[in-house]
């Protein structure tokens, strides 16, 4: 409680909080819509924001603002699923390589920076293209998860290898831990940090993706996702006919759910960083 | 040849397994659809209710299987492949038969690699120029606005930005056209009205991307400044009575632009990605509408071309900083 | 006179969190005098404000460190300068002129990715003009190196192609290449193995005795004072507590502390248990009231805890800052 007294101090977290919370909030709410969201023609189309439509409503015919409960819900739960499951990934190969070392190291590096330099997109393009409209949240957020774990994966080798070198690996080795305790026990808590954030950073990133291959009509666009909103957007020409707040919604929602993640991940790393937590614990003491 | 041996030659081969692996992928992806493509070409050909003798339709089949590069099983397809990739053949174009997909990236590629080019340019040295001198006085109120601004604006992805700008600059204030490489009917030639003409259309994608770039390099070069300058040699410096210009461009940022060579190199896919999106919301005519129409028409042949110079453009790049970088720091030039 | 003396010196590192305020006192009002033609030794433990008093005499103090109170003085030209009134770009050209600095640990002291030559020629043409290259410069800096017994080879590297004793002597030529007045050095045996620990402390010495300036050397190490220092201080929690010839310091200790520290020094021979001092030294930003070695003193008197014993002479060249000494004299 008192880290998150601390954390709350920090303008940034507060801005991030604030919003991540009004946004979780929206999303619970989808589970009240009065609309079911696969449904066109529901209300009547095409209005400027008024009660009882607050966002407007579409040229589908559908509600803005129950449209973005949904979109928000899915969007997140898209984005959980691949960084969850590109952590347990980016950590089981940082931990292998950074312990192992040697031509294990060597190979699953290789591979690793196959990942980080190649150019994802075209080769997502691809894959959505094929797997065309079957492209369920869960599916897509699978794939997605099989490619966002290379850059993690090397900071947590990174940290692993320092790990190793310090005393009390060999103090652990020395009096018989089994390797496998002695990387899940000592190691983790080391470990914890990094991955809460990176989690984050990769749901940002998780979230693009979703939202390009959406744009781009490749995901399941019947599913409201904050991607297939702009792609219905762009795709019924909203803002040439002057329908300026079907396109507008869901660009705004991205935008504050882009920055308040990427604003909750920078005062999280900066407050989780060692060297700046023992300079604000001295402080605190003196 | 120590230096050969621990540098290039490790880089090299990552260079190689990135396109291996890259290229793999390309061609395993569309085979895991169950769909066969040939079988779906003549349905499509078929319930057009022309009718067609079954010989003909037969020698369709082999045709497009050859096309389609589906002779064979699946290892000789795959050497295959490699074989038509070394020859440059990608095979024609399935929507805009018969040009072959090579003629078409090479028609998109100019205008892609312009925007590309001059954009990461433009920002690298513009955002690292600023946030050089932003951590270096790092205290001062304009830095600190600056870093703020700075923070707003990065996470947002390109295309977001581009959209917000679209609307803002060629709808609400009809400023920059909002669509097309050039002005339609325009000729093609080296004259200024045809460049001015680029230069217009081409300026919203470009500022979307140099923003959003800039803005991404400030925030680094800030972070590494501020770090470099409670440097020992700094203070050194400092101490000796040097200049403060002198200290500040040869101690201070030459130093820190080492790593972000290095961040160039890895931040390319991602900035090329980025392109692509913006391309295609402005319509403009490079590699990123060419594969929005290759989508849209189910054109694989284009797609797999595309993604497999994307590959090995980008990791060949990637190869080049890479290979560039000992150039400016002799502590990998000798050991 | 004295090339640099200091009065009421005080600097503090202010820490600052939303409303707390930390003080951390490291130079704690410090009145001293150093001579020309001498090499003057400050000893002490870590943590005890050595380093913080050498930073602040050369003007190098960064926030959150800052001199809050007191003055210092270098001898130009015959005359007391109060440093806080030159400008800055007088003083830039003071520096490494007239008072350079060799810091701890020169690991990273030197530009990475500029050749050495080219750090010397950075720091010799901020303070020199070079008319012809080789004879403004080249000459003279192949001299000073050979001079040093330094090889030629070590002009064409780069800082990290040599090791940490190479890396340390070339420091200490590019603190000398300009023959300044002062020379300020902060632990510079300290990260090196006995064998280069000799070496430099070789080349210090040849380096007073052949341009006769004034070597300032801070080190807890007692062993090379001993060796090469002319006049010792002794530092404890942000105070100078006693000051003296070397061998007055070895022979005749009067500070408490002092006492202490020479009897823990290791002796050939002689097996007998050694004591140290009891308790640990105070925290700077929590200074105890009055003399502040007086919790673990153990001649502490009354008004020990109450007042702050001054540095005064109580032997012939022999400062010491103690009740003990300045009320009943030698004991």
């Amino acid at each position: 409680m008192e880290s998150f007294k601390e954390l709350m101090k920090d303008g940034r977290f507060k801005f991030a909080f604030i919003v991540i919370c009004v946004l979780a909030f929206m999303s619970l709410l989808s589970f009240f819509s009065p609309y079911n969201p696969l449904k066109w023609n529901v209300v009547p189309r095409d209005l400027p924001p008024r009660w009882p439509h607050i966002f407007g409503t579409t040229s589908q015919g559908q509600d803005l603002f129950w449209q973005s409960t949904f979109a928000i819900r899915n969007s997140l739960t898209i984005a959980l699923i691949a960084s969850s499951i590109s952590r347990v990934i980016a950590i089981i190969v940082g931990l292998v390589a950074g312990y192992r070392g040697g031509r294990t190291d060597t190979i699953l590096m290789s591979i690793n920076d196959s990942f980080v330099v190649m150019p994802l997109l075209p080769i997502l393009i691809l894959i959505a293209s094929v797997m065309r409209g079957n492209l369920t949240m869960v599916a897509l957020g699978l794939i997605l998860s099989l490619f966002g774990w290379a850059w993690d994966a090397r900071v947590i080798r990174s940290q692993v290898l320092s790990l190793r070198e310090r005393e009390f690996t060999y103090t652990a080795i020395l009096s018989g831990t089994k390797t496998f305790n002695l990387v899940i026990k000592e190691y983790f808590p080391f470990i914890i940090p990094i991955i809460f954030s990176t989690i984050i950073n990769n749901m940002i990133w998780a979230i693009g993706m979703e939202v390009t291959l959406a744009i781009l009509g490749l995901t399941n666009i019947e599913v409201p996702t904050i991607g297939t909103m702009i792609h219905w957007a762009v795709n019924y020409q909203s803002m040439l006919l002057g329908y300026w707040w079907w396109i507008l919604t869901p660009v705004v929602i991205s935008i504050f759910l882009f920055v308040a993640l990427y604003l909750l991940s920078s005062s999280l790393s900066e407050y989780l960083d060692p060297r700046t937590r023992i300079q604000r614990i001295g402080e605190a003491r003196g | 040849m120590l230096f050969f041996k621990r540098y290039l030659l490790p880089r090299l081969v990552q260079f190689l397994v990135v396109v291996f692996v890259g290229i793999t992928i390309v061609f395993i992806v569309p085979r895991l659809s169950p769909a066969d493509p040939v079988q779906e070409v003549i349905n499509r050909i078929t319930s057009q209710g022309a009718f067609l003798d079954p010989a003909a339709v037969d020698n369709m089949r082999k045709s497009l299987t050859e096309l389609y590069g589906l002779g064979g099983n699946v290892f000789q397809q795959y050497f295959a492949f490699w074989g038509r990739l070394f020859r440059g053949d990608f095979g024609p174009s399935l929507f805009q038969f018969p040009t072959p997909v090579t003629q078409l990236i090479m028609n998109s590629l100019p205008w892609t690699a312009g925007l590309l080019i001059a954009t990461t340019l433009i920002s690298w040295i513009v955002g690292n120029f600023l946030g050089g001198i932003a951590g270096y006085f790092k205290n001062r109120r304009w830095a600190k606005i600056l870093d703020n601004v700075c923070m707003v604006i990065r996470p947002i992805p390109y295309y977001i930005f581009a959209l917000l700008l679209l609307i803002l600059f060629a709808y609400l204030f009809p400023v920059f056209p909002s669509a097309g490489g050039y002005s339609v009917g325009r000729r093609i030639g080296f004259n200024w009205a045809f460049i001015s003409d680029v230069l217009k259309h081409s300026f919203l994608p470009a500022i979307s991307l140099m923003v959003l770039g800039m803005a991404a390099n400030f925030m680094t070069m800030k972070l590494i400044v501020s770090n470099i300058v409670a440097e020992d040699y700094v203070m050194y410096a400092k101490a000796g009575g040097l200049k403060e210009s002198k200290i500040a461009f040869k101690y201070v940022f030459k130093n820190g632009l080492l790593p972000q060579i290095t961040g160039l190199a890895l931040s390319l896919g991602q900035i090329f990605g980025g392109a692509l999106i913006t391309e295609i919301v402005f319509s403009y005519p490079g590699i990123g509408t060419l594969i929005y129409g290759a989508i849209n028409s189910g054109d694989y042949n284009l797609i797999m071309g595309v993604t497999s110079l994307s590959v090995i453009g980008i990791a060949g790049a990637t190869l080049i900083i890479d290979l560039l970088y000992p150039l400016f720091d002799p502590r990998i030039r000798y050991r | 006179m004295d090339i640099l003396k200091t009065e009421n010196l005080k600097s503090y590192y202010i820490l600052e969190m939303g409303t707390e305020k930390k003080e951390v006192k490291a130079v704690n009002d410090v009145t001293i005098g150093i001579h020309e033609d001498e090499i003057y030794g400050i000893a002490g433990e870590s943590g005890c404000g050595k380093s913080t008093f050498l930073k602040t005499i050369c003007k190098l103090v960064e926030p959150p460190l800052r001199m809050v109170g007191g003055s210092i003085y270098y001898a130009v030209d015959g005359k007391y300068v109060d440093v806080a009134e030159v400008k800055e770009e007088e003083f830039r050209k003071l520096r490494w002129k007239y008072i350079s600095y060799i810091p701890q640990g020169s690991m990273n002291a030197l530009n990475p990715i500029i050749r050495v030559k080219e750090s010397f020629k950075d720091f010799f043409t901020a303070h020199q003009k070079i008319n012809d290259e080789k004879k403004d410069f080249e000459e003279p800096l192949k001299q000073h190196l050979s001079a040093l017994g330094l090889p030629m080879r070590v002009l064409k590297s780069y800082p990290h192609q040599l090791s940490g004793g190479m890396r340390q002597r070339t420091t200490i030529a590019l603190a000398t290449i300009l023959k300044p007045r002062i020379i300020v050095a902060d632990e510079p045996t300290t990260a090196l193995d006995v064998v280069a620990q000799r070496a430099v402390i070789q080349l210090l010495k040849d380096i007073q005795k052949l341009q006769k300036n004034t070597i300032i050397l801070v080190t807890h190490d007692m062993a090379v004072h001993a060796n090469i220092t002319d006049r010792i201080g002794i530092m404890y929690a942000g105070m100078f507590v006693e000051e003296a010839k070397t061998e007055e310091i070895f022979e005749n200790p009067l500070h408490p502390y002092t006492r202490f520290l020479i009897a823990s020094l290791p002796k050939m021979g002689d097996k007998s248990y050694k004591p140290s001092v009891p308790g640990t030294p105070p925290s700077l930003s929590n200074l105890p009231p009055g003399c502040p070695f007086h919790p673990r003193c153990p001649y502490v008197m009354d008004i020990c805890r109450k007042e702050r014993p001054p540095l005064v002479e109580t032997n012939t060249d022999h400062k010491s800052a103690c009740f003990l000494s300045s009320k009943e004299g030698l004991q």
